[in-house]
């Protein structure tokens, strides 16, 4: 039991509230410490201050000038060692380049499957 | 002046738009024509408006009007044609006059009164003397002024239709050029016609109307078109042409033709190849339209498309999260059933009064108001709303309906809606201090039982206090007072104001 002392920490980024809601305690059913952010800019306010941060799970589009897509270049690029989970859509999935290793899940996602995803990007 | 006819006489002399109008010769005649009559120094057309009268035409008097305290025309209104005070220091209206008791000291005066086709008085055709007349006018001076004051009236009607022709006129006119400028726009979307035989090009006239060319500058040849051509449809277009020669009867296509100012024109393009007998192409005719209005039109098309398909599937995002929270928090099924279809219903009244609107924002009050329509059974005094009116976006809009629809279902579970007794204040106000200014919105329930802070926090709890906090900012601050529960909403109003962006 020494492999995880404290739970793996997850940042949830979605501009729709009520769906953070709902993503943040998927993520803490599945064991994670949670944390929010509403838009790109704030999500990487909080990658830069909280080093802890194993995974970032990311809507799409949102207000600001980061997008979904932009946050999971800027993480590939300054936290290379945090793993992306991209999430839109489909309509408004734009095929612009994604991280190679940033999963894409298209909503309305599958509940057990962005589970299990996220926990093997942790493991 | 006590003038109940005032408002009456003050739209006739507006229908004649006359006051403070320069001298006109005609006016100026018909006075000196008085004078001459009455064999007075002082002649004066004058016209009584709500607090002054003020002077057409005037001969041996200075001002160009006076205080209606001075006029003694004012009292001639009151007669139905013709005032003659022989001596104005002896008269009760007029005796204690300044005009009569200091400079110019005036002493007689005799007007005619001027009226308006509609039975309106509306000033006099006067003549004034400084020595008082006590034989005042002979029967033959007064049926004069009388005669010049009704030619004062027709000169005014004359000058009233030609002002209205005019009128007419230029509305006609501005029909006219109205028209030249559809039919001009008709022509600037109809289409030049090409005609090549060989390597010779024939345009028609359009490619100067529509696309801007001087026919002068124009090389006739086949290059010359597709040098127009933008670069990235050029070489499409030139394989559709080469294509066509060697098999088809036809070619179309929709390109990109740079006008004569540089920009392009959106075209559709249709050509007709003619063959000789051996079946060698030896013409090819064509029409080139202008399509850049459409195109432009099929692109706002496209984008209002996306950005309905982009709020469909935030709409069925916010519903699939609803139904996943409420489930996931709820008791028995029954009870969750009995929750999301009450939480649909006021995210629905939300919708319909967004999209009742063109401006997709929602008044503030008409949101509360739709998100409590579940809960208001009609018992007056239940709701006291009240607040400047504000214009919302949609986010807010929802959101706030989901806060109050979540506070008011509490309010019936546990609070003051649980009563008879009870009521909830719904109020707010705008901070408008500060940089960004603030809305607080206070929601105080008073007259049910005593409440206390539930044992555990619902989806219902964190609707309220981070549903609208959580979308556009702000603090809540939701307390279990004995007397009643109160929430306290602060958020910026730019937030409340956010339209939905659609990021591409």
């Amino acid at each position: 039991m020494n492999k995880i002392i404290s739970k793996p920490t997850a940042l949830i980024v979605e501009d729709e509230n009520i769906t953070r809601m709902e993503t943040m305690d998927i993520f803490a059913d599945a064991g994670f410490d949670v944390i929010e952010a509403w838009t790109g800019d704030m999500a990487l306010h909080l990658l830069g201050k909280l080093p802890t941060i194993q995974l970032v799970f990311t809507d799409v589009l949102m207000p600001g000038r980061v997008d979904g897509i932009r946050l999971a270049q800027l993480i590939a690029e300054r936290w290379p060692e945090t793993a992306v989970m991209v999430c839109s859509g489909p309509l408004a999935f734009r095929p612009r380049t994604l991280p190679d290793k940033a999963r894409f899940f298209p909503k309305p996602f599958n509940l057990n499957e962005v589970s299990a995803t996220a926990l093997a990007l942790v493991a | 002046m006590n003038d109940p006819a005032g408002h009456v006489r003050k739209a006739a002399l507006s229908g004649y738009d006359i006051l403070q109008t320069p001298a006109e010769t005609g006016f100026d005649d018909l006075v000196a024509l008085a004078t001459q009559i009455c064999e007075t120094p002082v002649g004066l057309i004058s016209f009584v408006a709500s607090d002054r009268q003020w002077f057409k035409a005037r001969i041996g008097f200075a001002p160009c009007e006076t205080p209606l305290s001075q006029s003694i025309c004012a009292h001639a209104l009151a007669e139905r044609d013709i005032l003659i005070i022989p001596d104005l220091t002896q008269d009760l209206r007029t005796r204690d006059n300044t005009l009569v008791t200091g400079e110019p000291f005036i002493r007689f005066y005799a007007g005619a009164v001027l009226t308006a086709a509609n039975g309106i008085a509306i000033g006099t055709l006067c003549v004034i003397d400084s020595k008082p007349r006590p034989e005042g006018l002979t029967p033959q001076q007064a049926s004069g002024l009388q005669a010049l004051a009704r030619q004062v009236m027709t000169q005014l009607e004359l000058r009233r239709v030609i002002r209205e022709r005019d009128r007419a006129l230029t509305t006609s006119d501005e029909a006219r050029d109205a028209l030249q400028i559809s039919e001009e726009r008709f022509r600037l979307s109809s289409r030049a016609t090409m005609d090549r035989e060989g390597d010779t090009f024939h345009w028609d006239d359009a490619l100067t109307r529509v696309y801007g060319y001087v026919a002068s500058t124009v090389t006739p040849t086949a290059a010359w078109w597709f040098e127009h051509i933008h670069p990235e449809d050029r070489d499409r277009v030139r394989q559709k042409v080469l294509s066509a020669t060697e098999v088809g009867p036809r070619w179309a296509d929709a390109y990109r033709f740079q006008r004569a100012d540089g920009t392009y024109a959106d075209v559709l393009n249709q050509a007709f190849l003619v063959r000789s007998k051996a079946g060698r192409v030896v013409r090819m005719t064509g029409v080139m339209l202008d399509n850049s209005a459409r195109a432009a039109a099929d692109q706002h098309q496209s984008l209002l498309n996306h950005e309905l398909s982009h709020r469909l599937k935030n709409t069925l995002a916010i519903v699939q999260a609803i139904a996943a929270q409420t489930l996931r928090n709820a008791s028995s099924l029954d009870s969750a059933r009995d929750a999301l279809l009450r939480r649909l219903i006021a995210l629905g009244k939300a919708h319909d009064i967004l999209l009742a609107s063109n401006t997709e924002q929602a008044g503030m009050e008409a949101v509360i108001r739709g998100a409590l329509a579940l809960h208001d059974n009609q018992q007056a005094g239940r709701f006291r709303i009240g607040g400047p009116p504000l214009e919302i976006g949609p986010k807010a809009a929802l959101a706030l309906a989901l806060m109050i629809h979540e506070l008011a279902t509490n309010a019936a579970k546990y609070g003051a809606l649980s009563t008879e007794a009870g009521h909830i204040g719904i109020r707010w106000q705008i901070d408008a201090a500060g940089d960004d200014p603030q809305l607080r919105l206070c929601w105080t329930e008073s007259g049910g039982p005593p409440v206390s802070t539930p044992s555990r926090t619902g989806f219902g709890t964190r609707l309220i206090e981070r549903g609208l906090a959580g979308t556009i900012g702000g603090t809540v601050k939701l307390e279990y007072q004995p007397s009643g529960v109160t929430c306290d909403l602060v958020a910026p109003v730019a937030g409340f104001q956010e339209k939905v962006e659609i990021l591409n």
